[in-house]
């Protein structure tokens, strides 16, 4: 369970990194190609909604030159002057002959009022404002502007009715000053509501709104609705974000509308405070954003979903070795140690390195584990074998025989030295114990060997033993020398005066030990096989556990060390021997208990 | 331990919540309060009309606690909130008088309110009054007040009296001092009664040119009280005096009704908002009423009720007294309440309704009444500057003496006006 989580978070880094590296490029370039579409379409309409605000910002300007114009030569027409000065009524003067002349064709644009500041009386073309009552409003709203400049004409917003119905917005005022900078009066110029929309209808954009501010903010026209108009401009309460045109105005929100504002100033000789504002509701924006939206979105999905997949199937094609590799170790941490990963041979990378690699360590482990096994087992057969040979039942039996025979035969001295050497031989196999032993401890056990061998069978041989005083601490496996001696007593010595020689010297930094005999020697092929650690069908060979030796010392100290048998036939012309060497390691360390 | 962290902001976030909803103002256990001044001008049926007002409003607005405090007169009502700050009671919406308007100013106690209106109503709900209603609103640029309600001096007459001839004609001051010399000298009898004092004085200050109105006005400050015009009805009145010919109920106002009433005098000049009292004791059929002007131009000047908000001193948010301010101005408030204070109509556009809700159900000749052309020359003149209208008071009630010497009297008059103006136009020409 423990491999499949690493696994999987693996598996999920590569594909998420894949996957980010193929999405976060797709996303920023989609969004940088939003935002460029989105202001060039911005750019696009602000440049329409400023062309049609500097149409509408000309044609309100002509306008309100136009009336301007008027109350100026009103305001300094002499007759009128006159009039005033003298207390003439407004109606039969020339006061009505004049404005008259200048009304012509222009009933439907707006309507002159002229007020006579001293007897509050007035002349008008259409319907007197009640807020022209000079006895109650001569210092507020446009009069206070007037007074305050008496020789500007003045813009001011309104909103009344006429007795037609029509709806003023507008006044554009002057004073008429007498001698003596007097107030003699005032020419107010009411300018319609009607108007005001004819100018600002406009062919190209049918749904372009206006709204025109006065002072404070005060809404003169406002196309979209008349319900503000002659109130102060303000934040509305309504849900539609059309209507608020408080926060369009004030903070110029792009989101809803394309806006702009132009002052209608442009003459030194006109006081006014007016602000042109016009939206033009971003319908075709808004299409064409949501359209882009629409499409960058799909986009977005169709190679993000492609993404997706291209990431899952190159995180697949990286991880499979891994997860082989995985698997593998998995089924080596189970104790199944025959898993191995399928390499492909014509592949180097490193992966598939790692894949070779892992199958050598696998490989050599399990020779490293047969090998033990194999040395375990030999070792305890060497161990049981030697056990065997010395302290079997028949093997006691005839030792004990021979005591008793030589007991019978008196040789009383030869029975003690047989008894001691039997004694020395099964303490030493009773305490077998490890795996090694050094080369003192086992030459005193050969020798008690040899002792008991040599009274066994009536001196038929003799044995010299020369051993390096410096070699007898050296470590060496037990049961290594036991065999080979054996060996020679039972299959070296032919009957005839038999020399079994061991002799042990150190060579460089190993140990050289030589069991020698001038038995009936070795057949070569026997001797050759040996040599080259091959088993053979002799089961006397075998037996005799040379084979074994061999390959106990080569798997100990590796491929250099072991026995050689040096041996030649015995024939009816030649003596023949045999020379075992056993070559091991000069290594004193102590064994662990 | 995600869960953990989960359920901590889970909690976190409903102690938030717990705790702004206990720590937000609870508008039922603290409803805004609103002091409320009004003037019942000795008409306390008003004060019904005013009460169901409030009662309306905070039926609709229960955030709002509406504490009105009823006084007889303007005068004690401007007692009152002079006496504000020292009883700890203060008034954030005033119905006063009109002609308060120079004194509230005066004592700094009243809020503009044309930045309200604009933003509210605009430009239209304005140009909807009738300018004499706004005569003692507008000053300086400002909007100083809301006219509520108006009135105007009127006459009423007997219609059962066939000695009395009452033509069709514009009713004038002199044409009726004419009748009712006509009528005296006839029929040995009173035929007039009439505050003489207050008449007088309106006459004399609003018949003449007045530059009082703006203390800026190139031309200056002035008043002209020594005309032929005033000498003419003065005289007038000092004959009428020694005839007998009319009688000057002065405060008595219950006095003259009566004598109107009981049909011991055939013509009363008193204000049109008596119209309901005296109906209420004489049959519509048997009395007739009609406008009354000082001259062939020229009406009585009109005055009534003005909505005003005071100023703060106690961190009140003014938008929480507009609101309530607002509900009163609005112009169905404005002229309902008109129709039930027996008001003139304030609002052109609303003749219709008025029309329809109330003179039908009245005198016919309440409708030429709520027609006739205003002037809109307000009490301005007058009541800008008390010791003028203090003077004006003293001299008059002198003139009308038997034997006084009228001439000299407008004379002397004019002179105490001027030196009264003297320091403003000096002023203005320093200025």
């Amino acid at each position: 369970m423990q491999g499949k989580e690493i696994n999987r978070k693996y598996f999920n880094k590569l594909f998420r990194t894949f996957l980010s590296i193929s999405v976060i490029p797709l996303i920023i370039c989609t969004a940088a190609v939003l935002i460029m579409m989105n202001r060039v379409t911005v750019s696009q309409y602000k440049q329409k909604t400023n062309d049609i605000l500097t149409a509408g910002n000309n044609k309100l300007g002509s306008l309100i030159t136009e009336c301007s114009h008027i109350a100026e030569s009103l305001s300094n027409n002499v007759d009128i002057k006159d009039d005033l000065k003298n207390n003439y009524s407004l109606g039969n003067g020339e006061i009505d002959k004049n404005i008259r002349f200048l009304m012509t064709g222009r009933q439907e644009k707006f309507q002159i009022t002229v007020l006579d500041a001293d007897r509050n009386e007035a002349y008008c073309t259409d319907t007197l404002s009640r807020l022209y009552d000079l006895s109650v409003y001569s210092d507020w709203g446009i009069f206070r502007k007037i007074r305050n400049d008496p020789n500007m004409t003045v813009v001011y917003p309104t909103s009344f009715y006429n007795n037609q119905g029509k709806k003023s917005v507008m006044i554009i005022g002057r004073a008429i000053i007498g001698i003596n900078n007097t107030v003699l009066g005032y020419v107010l110029i009411d300018v319609y509501r009607d108007t005001l929309l004819d100018i600002f209808s406009q062919d190209d954009n049918q749904y372009a709104k206006f709204i025109l501010l006065g002072d404070d903010d005060i809404v003169i026209l406002d196309t979209i609705s008349d319900e503000d108009e002659g109130k102060v401009l303000q934040s509305s309460d309504s849900s539609e974000v059309w209507l608020d045109k408080y926060s369009v105005i004030k903070r110029g929100n792009i989101e809803d509308f394309v806006s702009g504002q132009k002052s209608v100033i442009d003459n030194t000789d006109l006081l006014s405070n007016l602000s042109l504002f016009t939206f033009v509701p971003a319908i075709g924006f808004q299409q064409t954003k949501n359209n882009t939206t629409v499409i960058a979105m799909l986009l977005i999905f169709l190679t993000g979903t492609l993404c997706l997949i291209a990431a899952s199937y190159m995180t697949k094609q990286l991880y499979h070795p891994v997860e082989v590799l995985v698997n593998a170790m998995n089924e080596v941490e189970l104790g199944r140690l025959n898993a191995h990963v399928d390499i492909d041979p014509s592949k180097t990378d490193e992966v598939t390195a790692v894949g070779k690699c892992f199958n050598r360590m696998i490989n050599q482990i399990q020779e490293l584990l047969q090998d033990v096994v194999e040395q375990t087992k030999r070792q305890a057969s060497a161990e049981m074998k030697a056990l065997q040979a010395q302290i079997s039942p028949h093997f006691l039996y005839n030792m004990l025989n021979e005591i008793k025979a030589l007991a019978k035969m008196g040789r009383n001295q030869e029975v003690s030295k047989f008894a001691v050497q039997l004694g020395k031989l099964l303490r030493a196999s009773y305490t077998y114990k490890g795996a090694y032993t050094t080369i003192g401890e086992d030459i005193e056990l050969i020798k008690s060997y040899l002792e008991l061998q040599k009274i066994r069978y009536e001196g038929s041989f003799e044995y010299t033993v020369n051993i390096m005083s410096e070699v007898l601490p050296c470590r060496l496996p037990k049961l290594i020398l036991q065999p080979i001696v054996e060996n020679s007593i039972l299959h070296g010595l032919t009957g005839g005066a038999g020399i079994i020689s061991i002799n042990c010297c150190l060579k460089g930094n190993d140990v050289r030990i030589e069991i020698s005999d001038n038995g009936a020697g070795v057949k070569e092929d026997i001797v050759s096989r040996i040599n080259s650690c091959q088993s053979s069908d002799n089961t006397i060979y075998n037996g005799l556990g040379l084979l074994n030796v061999q390959r106990r010392i080569q798997i100990e100290y590796g491929e250099p060390y072991g026995i050689y048998i040096e041996s030649k036939m015995k024939s009816s012309d030649t003596e023949g021997y045999s020379r075992i060497i056993i070559t091991i390691p000069f290594n004193i360390e102590k064994e662990e208990v | 331990m995600r869960e953990i962290k989960t359920i901590i902001a889970v909690a976190t976030l409903c102690c938030i919540v717990f705790y702004i909803s206990a720590c937000s103002p609870d508008t039922k256990d603290n409803p805004i309060q609103v002091r409320i001044l009004v003037s019942l001008e000795n008409d306390y049926s008003k004060r019904e009309a005013v009460q169901s007002y409030l009662n309306n409003f905070m039926n609709k607005y229960p955030s709002y606690k509406l504490l009105p405090t009823y006084v007889s007169s303007d005068v004690e009502g401007m007692l009152k909130i002079i006496n504000a700050k020292n009883s700890g009671i203060k008034y954030d919406i005033a119905f006063l008088g009109s002609d308060n308007l120079f004194s509230l100013l005066e004592m700094n106690e009243i809020l503009p309110l044309e930045n309200y209106v604009m933003k509210s109503e605009g430009i239209r709900y304005i140009e909807n009054f009738e300018p004499y209603a706004m005569g003692n609103a507008v000053y300086n640029d400002h909007l100083w007040s809301i006219p509520v309600y108006r009135k105007s001096v009127i006459l009423y007459y007997r219609k059962d009296d066939p000695r009395l001839k009452i033509s069709n004609n514009k009713a004038t001051l002199e044409q009726v001092f004419n009748i009712s010399k006509q009528y005296a000298s006839k029929y040995s009898k009173t035929a007039l009664t009439l505050p003489v004092q207050d008449i007088l004085t309106e006459y004399t200050a609003y018949t003449s040119k007045s530059g009082l109105r703006d203390k800026k006005k190139i031309e200056g400050t002035y008043l002209s009280v020594d005309s032929i015009k005033n000498q003419d009805i003065l005289f007038m009145m000092q004959s009428l005096a020694s005839l007998k010919a009319v009688r000057d109920y002065g405060d008595d106002f219950a006095g003259g009704i009566q004598n109107f009433i009981n049909g011991s005098v055939p013509m009363l000049i008193c204000s049109s908002d008596k119209y309901s009292s005296i109906n209420g004791l004489l049959p519509s059929e048997k009395f007739g009423i009609k406008v009354l002007y000082l001259d062939e131009m020229t009406t009585f000047p009109t005055s009534g009720m003005n909505m005003y908000m005071l100023k703060s001193w106690d961190g009140k948010d003014y938008s929480d007294i507009w609101k309530v301010a607002e509900w009163f101005s609005d112009d169905n408030t404005i002229s309902t309440f008109a129709v039930k204070a027996n008001g003139l109509p304030l609002k052109k556009l609303y003749c219709k309704f008025l029309e329809t809700n109330y003179y039908i159900n009245k005198n016919i000749d309440f409708l030429n009444l709520s027609t006739a052309e205003y002037n809109s020359y307000s009490s301005l003149a007058v009541y800008q500057n008390s010791k003028i209208v203090r003077q004006l008071e003293i001299s008059l009630s002198d003139i009308i003496r038997p034997g006084s010497d009228i001439k000299a009297m407008l004379k002397e008059l004019q002179n105490k006006i001027d030196s009264i103006l003297e320091p403003y136009n000096s002023s203005l020409s320093v200025g």
